[in-house]
């Protein structure tokens, strides 16, 4: 995308004539042709390093003269976010965007009311409100007992910006994250790889990510009764008129979180070897400690 | 600190009844006051007086307050310091920051605070821009804190808390 506005000023097209749309959802509108236009990141990091110089060019808030970030609506950071956006008016909001950044150099960082401003500034709060939920509702399961895998399907790109914390909590642990709407995998095991996936590769993921296993099925029942028993019966939808997850926990994401699965009879699941007591090797032994353990509550009906 | 709805759980005559509706709305009002002295430097006895001990449950406390001091406003956008921009009903934190750096740039309009995200549905009796008000609001206090009143009683918010905490209780 930079490197399209790149080629729009190399070739001194006037702004106001030329448009700027991502290939795949792109439907000329009457009397507009279609240029394709190649990616450059030559290009792209020129014109990346031209923003930053122009807007930090006496702004209070640049370190090293480049726009760092020190104030919490910086002026380029904004583009990185709304890049990640799914919106089909991104691409030529953030060129426009870039045009007055451009044009005003510091200035535009007060010059916040401006439709273009705005438009940019509100792409930018969606993706940084949705790496918030993915933060918050991603749900890693363990699908053979082995890797943790989890499916999430987020309204704008934010495996890219979220992988970083998943590494930090995860750690050492081996995970793997998968989008399947933007075609995004996360891979970590002693590095962390962010990478694009081939449609194939996608389901592919998908369907090995599906199957589970009965000590599966057990935990995540486990995590129902746990989600089930801290509700308070006053504070729930029926005394207050509205129910408060639909806001704070959209519906969306309800598939992919067990939490919000039907409830299953404990009596079809089976107890793991390991809370049993029991190990691989001596599966007919039972550990002291693990003498006492209680079987799972059944499912209460206050829950939803 | 937390404030938390009193929940029956037991029967006793000297408890509510069991089916006592639980006071959400009041503990709601109560994290707004909270917040009102913690962020918007409000004390006590400006939202709350001898003769009006109870905060009032259908209008947000710090609208309460502007309702009941008109002599403070109109407030003017473009010139008015950040303290009484935080009086202002539907200006907050956030909000008059944005305001106070966009004004660096050029003066603001009624349009500019709508893209701005101010709630101008609640903010549009108290503020003046560039010396004008917005011309679909009354001058006059008396009819400002009617129209206000009118519009929070039929807040769905309101209408529905209305509806599950004035139910009858069963005996």
């Amino acid at each position: 995308m930079l490197s399209a506005i790149g080629i729009t000023y190399l070739a001194h097209a006037k702004p106001d004539q030329v448009r700027l749309a991502a290939g795949a959802s792109m439907s000329p509108r009457f009397g507009e042709t279609i240029v394709d236009v190649p990616e450059d990141v030559t290009l792209a990091e020129r014109v990346m390093r031209g923003l930053e110089r122009r807007v930090a060019n006496r702004c209070p808030c640049a370190r090293g003269g480049r726009c760092g970030g020190g104030c919490t609506e910086s002026c380029v950071n904004m583009i990185h976010y709304a890049a990640l956006s799914d919106s089909e008016e991104m691409p030529q909001a953030v060129h426009e965007y870039v045009r007055l950044c451009f044009d005003q150099g510091n200035q535009v960082r007060n010059n916040i009311a401006d439709p273009r401003v705005r438009a940019v500034d509100d792409l930018a709060s969606y993706v940084v409100d949705e790496c918030e939920r993915t933060r918050q509702f991603v749900r890693f399961r363990q699908p053979n007992n082995g890797l943790y895998y989890s499916l999430f399907r987020p309204k704008a790109n934010t495996l890219p910006a979220t992988a970083g914390y998943f590494r930090a909590r995860m750690g050492t642990t081996p995970f793997c994250m998968l989008d399947p709407n933007h075609g995004i995998g996360v891979f970590s095991n002693e590095r962390i790889v962010v990478t694009k996936l081939d449609p194939e590769l996608v389901e592919q993921m998908r369907a090995q990510g599906e199957r589970i296993s009965e000590d599966e099925r057990y935990i995540q029942q486990m995590w129902r009764t746990f989600y089930d028993q801290v509700s308070l019966t006053g504070r729930d939808s029926s005394m207050r008129g509205y129910d408060l997850r639909a806001s704070w926990m959209p519906k969306r994401f309800w598939r992919d979180m067990p939490d919000m699965a039907p409830r299953v009879d404990p009596a079809t699941l089976t107890t793991p070897l390991r809370y049993r007591g029991k190990t691989q090797e001596n599966n007919n032994g039972v550990l002291s400690h693990a003498e006492g353990i209680r079987e799972l509550p059944q499912p209460t009906s206050t829950s939803r | 600190m937390f404030f938390s709805a009193y929940i029956p759980v037991m029967d006793d005559p000297s408890l509510p009844a069991q089916t006592t509706p639980v006071p959400l709305r009041r503990e709601h009002r109560l994290y707004q006051a909270d917040w009102l002295m913690r962020y918007y430097s409000f004390t006590a006895d400006e939202l709350v007086s001898k003769d009006a001990p109870w905060l009032d449950l259908d209008v947000d406390p710090k609208m309460a307050w502007a309702l009941s001091h008109p002599e403070r406003f109109p407030v003017e956008v473009n010139n008015a310091p950040e303290s009484q921009l935080l009086r202002v009903p539907g200006i907050g934190v956030t909000g008059a920051r944005k305001i106070m750096t966009a004004r660096r740039h050029a003066p603001l309009d009624f349009d500019d605070l709508k893209a701005l995200r101010i709630v101008l549905k609640r903010a549009r009796f108290f503020v003046t821009c560039r010396g004008k008000r917005d011309m679909r609001t009354p001058s006059d206090p008396s009819l400002i804190r009617e129209a206000v009143i009118a519009g929070e009683k039929s807040s769905r918010y309101n209408a529905t808390r209305n509806r599950v905490e004035l139910q009858p209780t069963l005996f």
